[in-house]
């Protein structure tokens, strides 16, 4: 199985000045990582999920969305120092989880991404995120307790 | 009280996961026992049917409607949005206990 979590999916100091653009910059290190088919078509899959409900909240957000586009289960995790508006009405962002996978994801991997989920509701998990010094440990604590 | 709860969203890979670690820390908080089914795109696991003949009130947090609603016809009601369970699981918990109150 492909691993979900990698170094070349995160971005300490992700660029744009709106969301689009760090939805864009994110699914570009999809791309680069060969995990997807169609990049533009797999941001347009992630803005149309965001247009429904945006999933900015509490200083993090999480676009996602399940794409033809997506070969390979993924989470890319963004983090900036200068907020940026996700539509939550409780400040901007400064961590973001893009979450992407295929149309016709598998158990395991959702499974995982479930699991992912679940402690984005973790406020530590989150302070871990924010206060890691590099990619290396940034995916040392999204990969902690993992069996994979 | 003994709760059981549904949560779901469009895509099924987020928020209906979150929605669920965050309904289930606010009922322990609040020192109540919670069943929380994922109707979500993973695999789907129902609540056991005797889980929900002895539970005291419902949640649903869902966007989608609650695939097999009938198992739940028994019991008080509480319905939010999945978000609304992200953002303040323990006022839905406390909604839940006020329902359930009235009820006696």
């Amino acid at each position: 199985m492909e691993a979900i979590f990698t170094e070349e999916l995160i971005d300490l100091d992700v660029k744009g000045e709106t969301k689009a653009d760090v939805i864009a910059a994110l699914a570009h290190l999809v791309d680069a990582a060969g995990r997807t088919s169609d990049v533009n078509a797999l941001i347009a899959d992630v803005l149309a999920r965001e247009a429904i409900m945006p999933t900015g909240f509490e200083g993090v957000a999480i676009p996602h969305a399940r794409s033809a586009a997506c070969t390979a289960a993924s989470v890319v995790v963004g983090r900036r120092k200068e907020g940026i508006d996700f539509g939550a009405d409780d400040g901007d962002a400064n961590l973001i989880f893009m979450i992407v996978a295929p149309a016709d994801g598998d158990d395991a991997h959702l499974t995982i991404l479930a699991a992912l989920a679940r402690r984005i509701i973790d406020e530590d998990f989150r302070a871990a995120l924010l206060n890691a010094t590099d990619a290396a440990e940034v995916l040392a604590v999204l990969t902690q307790g993992d069996a994979e | 009280m003994k709760i059981v709860a549904v949560t779901s969203c469009p895509t099924g890979i987020a928020h209906t996961y979150m929605a669920a670690e965050a309904l289930e820390r606010a009922a322990k908080k609040a020192g109540h026992e919670i069943v929380v089914e994922t109707q979500g795109a993973g695999g789907k696991k129902n609540i056991p049917a005797d889980v929900i003949a002895a539970a005291d009130v419902a949640i649903f947090a869902a966007d989608l409607p609650v695939r097999e609603k009938e198992r739940f016809a028994k019991l008080p009601l509480i319905e939010a949005q999945v978000k609304s369970a992200i953002k303040d699981a323990a006022k839905i918990i406390a909604e839940a206990e006020a329902l359930v109150s009235a009820k006696g």
